[in-house]
């Protein structure tokens, strides 16, 4: 069985959704709180895919991302060192993402991206076409142009160095927040860290979408990769 | 102690979101305002170089996109003045807070406090006046905040010499006694004024009575904590005293519709609950109705829903962003305190207030619309976005008497389960009983939100306090919301309520009727800062806080499931059988008060409601301005459509998110374009493990309720079930929720029409009863707001009263079997306007623009509009679209119909203004393929109906031979904000 962590608490709130998108026959999925985690009631390397849900930790004070990423670096940096190491999974969307590059789990170097604020300073959703680079493994399976919705007052891509391109796995169709080249989701060099702003596990039903737009396989390549790659 | 600055600056200038507002407020188009944040650090002890330097750097800013500054330096800004907006002392700081807990994270224990402001770098050459004035305008609240305005020079070289932070000042004496029998009549008013009571004289005087007979042998004191129990327990707000008085109706001549004279013994009894009552045998699936925080219905085999709708207009009116968002997040917390706990999945916002692009004369401490819109709908977008809950519909409407009190709507659905795990406990029941301890969980009680119930009872002054104004935080009370639903799976508790209105008196106070009895002391409290008087912990509403009932032997598990969800929780006290609310300070009993006495000793009001219109006109305060009618039609449908009422609201509703969850299937605007408005939010259920759709829609008339609210009434309960039907819903299962927003109904010397506006909401019941009984859709919760009118001065100093518009929301909900979609999906369908249009102009919204006769109120049926609402289940397979037609009329509907997937419309023949214009109950467009047309008619039979075109796959509006400019309607229709 692959085994899959959501994490949920301190305002994280897609936890049960994104639970949903992991399940399957060939998953076990715990929805675990933070502060299990530093417990030890759970432990991280139990898992093969942490995945970050949505939401607003800490109320999106300070800066989005922030404070959660804080609290993960004090107690589990080893364990995500570790867990990323063993060539696992890590998926961060929306604010699962802004937590990820608090984290600096992209780049080599220290704070060389960050989400800021969107550029016209409201929050946006709606459904957004995307560009999709279909050679990673999560992307296998994508049209090149696939629409999730979008939800976020800070998903402003800045970076100090660029990116490389295998890194850029989704990119905004037209500009929406200012984020550069329109960069929308990316991993890190080695791939195995996922951070993007639309919403891929509120896009799996076609109803949901405005157009009947057919599902995708983010979720089921995952579980895939993880099955391939290691003894799951 | 020491106190360190630390200003965060943005290394590339952030605009503030009213840059283009000041550039018109200052006249300067060259002026530009950046922002920044300040965070000040105070510690006991000195703070270490270092550790401050982490903490500026790490903690507080982003070193890719901020510059951080803890002393003097030159700033890279180009600027003249820098305006420090921070928290007057006791304002909810969210920001601290959660950079209180970001600094505990690496430092856990350090004694330290933080406070936070918002900075604004003004680059303008504006004077210190017309800087100041934007500021306490646009940029800050001040009831709420301090500003502090610097020189450039000053901010770059004097500012970490300027540190002061203000603190809440400490009371002395904890608890007050006061001798009533001394007091007379003129000293028993003044005393319920002067502590904000709200409290009659009739009503100073039976509690004047019972101190009497308590205290038989000793002095015949109150204790300052019993007086305020009493006023919240017995307001307006909370014990609905109008709506349970005895009314004698009368009316005068008037050529509307005729009710005999009649003598009501209470509107609350023999009309809401009274029509649910008689259709409550065909309808098994209701489940509480009127009895909880929230109406229950049964919605499949393994659950239940639960929905509510609130208002917060007087805090709306003083601080709009914390008036919404605490409204947001209190409704929540009614339905996270209906039955054993409900998870709220869906948010609805209704706003009304004065038109947004209109500058009003207004008095000096009132607020134009603009800023009021801007700042409710913030606080409804931080409150659902960061609850991770959905709004997922609403409106906006918008009326010159709005200026002086908004109306606010905030509602909230839930869903629970029929069987919870580890409990045999009904899910939908309270079960407190002696002996349980008295939890309180959540927030901690400061001084703010102090006689929010009492106030919210009477009318707006403009000497009002900022005690009553709170700043809610989403971010706790999420943390709350999981800690309790995890709490509730595990049987921790018996009983849950939440605390609102009235605070501890009023949660603890209604718990402790069924427990029969409660012991609250008050030293266990936990407190925001010390010296509080007791009853202020008593009666404080600050936020995010919920009351359950705890076994003593499962308090311990509770603590330590509270400690993983970072929830504070305390035990306050017990539940009793001794009939008595006792309230203790250590050992001190400070208050003593009978729960009968209390729940039931208050006399039932006597009113009169005379209905006499052609004396009586709720006229606006400000003369209307209507336009010359066009002969062209282009022009008429762009005025249309550009008013407020039916205009986009778009850009308003992208920003709350309004699909997380991952269940919204009709959202606020569809189709390919995502430009289609929707009549009701739609959301799929199986997410939560439960079968199919849910719709759920609200109905409020702005144009007849100064006229006759029996028609206003119908109108907006005719427009909830038809938002429901076009989306697919089935009128045997919808549920529906009345809310009142009215003025002042009781007739004294300041309000000599009240006797008019009492049978204005008598007549409006006498419609809600007609109608609910005729689409047989029962009433399951509701809410009551009565003084919504604002006294003061206007601009020359005169006397001014400006009155709310008597006003019904009413809400629906219902089970959707098959989702229908509101707009245009493929062409050459067949286009009918079904349900019966005059060709006459009537009052609508075309007759409000343009000076242009009219005649009164469309006719309609309700006993006919029955007769079309029951054949939906019959049409609804044959459908492909359907939108009721309501403000706007028919041209409005077929225009939006077309906006979602590149559809156009054309219609053949041309169509008289009237018809094309009118707004009357019971109208729908629909769209049906050609094959279905003779299944279609003969289902309609006699319902009356017209084939009126067909659409076109070319993306236009056509009205017999004429082509409308479709690029200036949508301008019109997208630009109106």
């Amino acid at each position: 069985m692959v085994r899959v962590l959501i994490l949920k608490g301190n305002g994280i709130n897609c936890e049960n959704e994104t639970a949903k998108a992991f399940m399957s026959k060939d998953t076990s999925v715990s929805i675990v709180h933070i502060n299990e985690l530093i417990n030890n009631e759970y432990q991280l390397n139990d898992f093969d895919i942490f995945a970050i849900p949505g939401g607003f930790s800490y109320g999106d004070e300070i800066q989005s991302g922030k404070i959660l990423a804080l609290k993960l670096k004090k107690y589990l940096a080893q364990d995500i060192n570790t867990f990323i190491a063993a060539n696992k999974l890590i998926i961060g969307i929306c604010n699962g993402f802004q937590i990820l590059t608090q984290l600096d789990l992209f780049t080599e170097k220290k704070r060389t991206c960050t989400l800021a604020h969107n550029k016209n300073e409201k929050f946006i959703n709606k459904w957004q076409g995307l560009h999709v680079n279909t050679n990673s493994f999560w992307t296998k399976g994508f049209p090149a142009h696939y629409a999730m919705p979008v939800r976020h007052g800070e998903g402003r891509l800045v970076c100090s160095e660029e990116l490389q391109a295998e890194q850029v796995l989704f990119r905004y169709d037209h500009d929406i927040n200012g984020s550069i080249n329109q960069i929308a989701g990316i991993t890190n060099l080695k791939g195995n860290v996922l951070g993007l702003m639309p919403h891929p596990e509120a896009a799996l039903d076609p109803k949901l979408s405005p157009n009947n737009q057919m599902t995708h396989p983010l979720f089921k390549n995952a579980i895939a990769y993880i099955k391939e790659n290691t003894n799951a | 102690m020491s106190i360190y600055r630390v200003d965060v600056i943005p290394k590339e200038p952030r605009l503030i979101y009213e840059n283009q507002l000041f550039k018109e407020f200052a006249k300067d188009e060259e002026a530009n305002v950046y922002r920044s944040k300040v965070y000040w650090i105070e510690v006991d002890e000195k703070l270490d170089r270092c550790d401050l330097n982490y903490m500026a750097n790490e903690i507080l800013a982003d070193s890719l996109i901020e510059n951080v500054f803890t002393e003097n330096s030159k700033i890279n800004y180009t600027f003249n003045q820098f305006v420090e907006v921070s928290f007057k002392p006791g304002v909810r700081d969210n920001r601290a807070q959660a950079t209180l807990d970001a600094i505990k994270i690496s430092y856990p224990d350090l004694k330290i406090n933080i406070y936070t402001g918002d900075g604004y770098f003004f680059d303008s050459d504006s004077d210190l006046n017309t800087i100041k004035s934007f500021t306490n305008n646009y940029l800050c609240n001040p009831l709420l905040n301090n500003i502090n305005i610097y020189l450039k020079h000053d901010f770059e070289n004097n500012r970490f010499t300027k540190n002061k932070i203000s603190k809440v000042e400490l009371h002395k004496s904890k608890t007050e006694y006061i001798n009533l029998s001394l007091l007379n009549d003129e000293e028993l008013i003044k005393l319920s004024d002067s502590r904000c009571l709200a409290l009659s004289l009739a009503e100073m005087k039976q509690i004047q009575n019972y101190i009497k007979n308590r205290s038989a042998t000793n002095e015949p004191l109150i204790s300052d904590v019993e007086l305020e129990i009493l006023a919240q327990t017995w307001s307006e707000h909370c014990k609905h005293k109008i709506f349970a008085a005895q009314i004698d109706y009368s009316e005068k001549s008037h050529n509307f519709k005729a009710f005999p004279n009649q003598s009501i013994n209470s509107l609350y009894k023999e009309f809401i609950k009274k029509s649910t009552n008689n259709i409550k045998k065909e309808k098994t699936w209701l489940r509480s109705v009127f009895s909880d925080n929230a109406g229950v219905v049964r919605f499949d085999d393994k659950f239940d829903l639960c929905i509510k709708v609130e208002t917060h207009n007087s805090p709306c009116a003083l601080d709009p962003y914390g008036g919404a968002l605490t409204g947001i997040l209190g409704v929540n917390r009614d339905i996270m305190g209906t039955g054993l706990g409900a998870q709220t999945i869906a948010n609805m916002d209704v706003f009304c207030t004065g038109f947004p692009k209109q500058e009003y004369p207004l008095p000096p401490k009132l607020m134009q619309p603009s800023r009021i819109l801007k700042e409710v709908h913030k606080g409804v977008e931080d409150g659902g976005n960061k609850s991770g809950i959905p709004t997922i519909n609403g409106s906006m409407h918008f009326h010159d008497n709005w200026v002086g009190k908004p109306l606010i709507y905030v509602g909230s659905v839930g869903i629970i389960p029929h069987k919870l795990k580890n409990s045999t406990l009904d899910p939908v029941s309270k079960n407190q009983k002696a002996g349980d301890l008295i939890v309180i969980c959540g927030g901690r009680v400061g001084a703010d939100g102090i006689h929010g119930a009492t106030f919210s009872s009477m009318e707006l002054k403009d000497d009002a306090l900022s005690t009553f104004v709170q700043i809610g935080d989403p971010y706790t009370q999420k943390k709350v919301a999981d800690f309790l639903i995890k709490a509730r799976d595990l049987n921790l508790y018996t009983s849950i309520t939440d605390n609102g209105a009235g605070g501890l008196s009023s949660s603890i106070g209604e718990m402790a009727e069924k427990a029969g009895g409660a012991n609250i002391y008050l030293d266990r409290a936990l407190l925001k800062y010390p010296g509080l008087k007791n009853y202020e912990i008593m009666i404080s509403e600050s936020q995010e806080r919920m009351s359950i009932s705890v076994e003593k032997e499962k308090f311990q598990q509770l603590q330590e499931l509270a400690k993983t969800f970072e929830v504070e929780i305390v035990n306050m006290g017990e539940f009793t059988d001794s009939g008595k609310l006792k309230v203790y300070d250590g050992n001190e009993l400070c208050a003593d008060l009978d729960l009968d006495f209390m729940h039931n000793g208050l006399e039932q009001l006597k009113l009169k409601a005379s209905f006499d219109p052609d004396k009586i006109k709720l006229s606006p305060w400000i003369e209307p301005q209507k336009k010359q009618l066009h002969d062209d039609l282009n022009q008429l449908c762009q005025a249309v459509l550009a008013h407020p009422n039916i205009a986009s609201k778009e850009e308003w509703v992208r920003q709350y998110d309004h699909e997380v969850k991952a269940q919204s299937v009709l959202k606020p605007y569809n189709g390919k374009n995502q430009k289609a408005p929707s009549d009701a939010g739609v959301i799929d259920l199986s997410i939560h493990g439960a079968s199919s759709l849910i719709s759920i829609s609200n109905g409020l008339d702005t144009l007849h309720s100064q006229h006759d609210t029996y028609i206003s009434a119908h109108y907006a309960i005719d427009e909830a079930i038809r938002n429901l039907l076009a989306t697919g819903a089935d009128i045997e299962h919808m549920a529906l929720l009345d809310n009142f927003c009215w003025p002042d109904p009781i007739k004294s010397p300041k309000n000599l029409d009240g006797e008019h506006k009492l049978a204005l909401l008598v007549r409006a019941n006498f419609a809600l009863k007609e109608a609910c009984e005729n689409y047989s859709t029962p009433l399951i919760s509701g809410k009551d707001s009565m003084k919504n009118d604002f006294y003061g001065n206007d601009i020359n100093g005169e006397k001014i009263k400006i009155s709310s518009p008597p006003t019904l929301l009413v809400t629906g909900m219902s089970k959707n079997k098959k989702l229908i979609k509101n707009h245009f999906q493929t062409a050459d369908q067949l286009v009918y306007q079904v349900g019966a249009i005059d060709k006459e102009v009537y009052r609508s919204h075309l007759s409000e623009i343009f000076d242009i006769d009219s005649k009164g109120v469309h006719p309609f049926s309700i006993e006919k509009n029955k007769e079309l609402y029951s054949l939906f289940s019959e049409l609804h397979p044959l459908i492909s679209a359907c939108h009721d037609i309501s403000e706007g009329g028919l041209f409005a509907t077929l225009f939006e119909m077309t906006l979602g997937d590149n559809i156009g419309v054309e219609i053949t023949e041309s169509l008289s203004l009237g018809y094309l214009f009118n707004e009357p109950l019971g109208n729908f467009v629909m769209t049906i393929d050609k094959n279905n047309q003779e299944k279609f008619e003969k289902i309609l039979n006699e319902i009356p109906f017209k084939l009126i075109g067909h659409t076109t796959s070319m993306h236009q509006f056509k009205i017999a031979n004429q082509v409308l400019d479709y690029d200036l309607l949508l301008s019109a229709y997208q630009g109106a904000f």
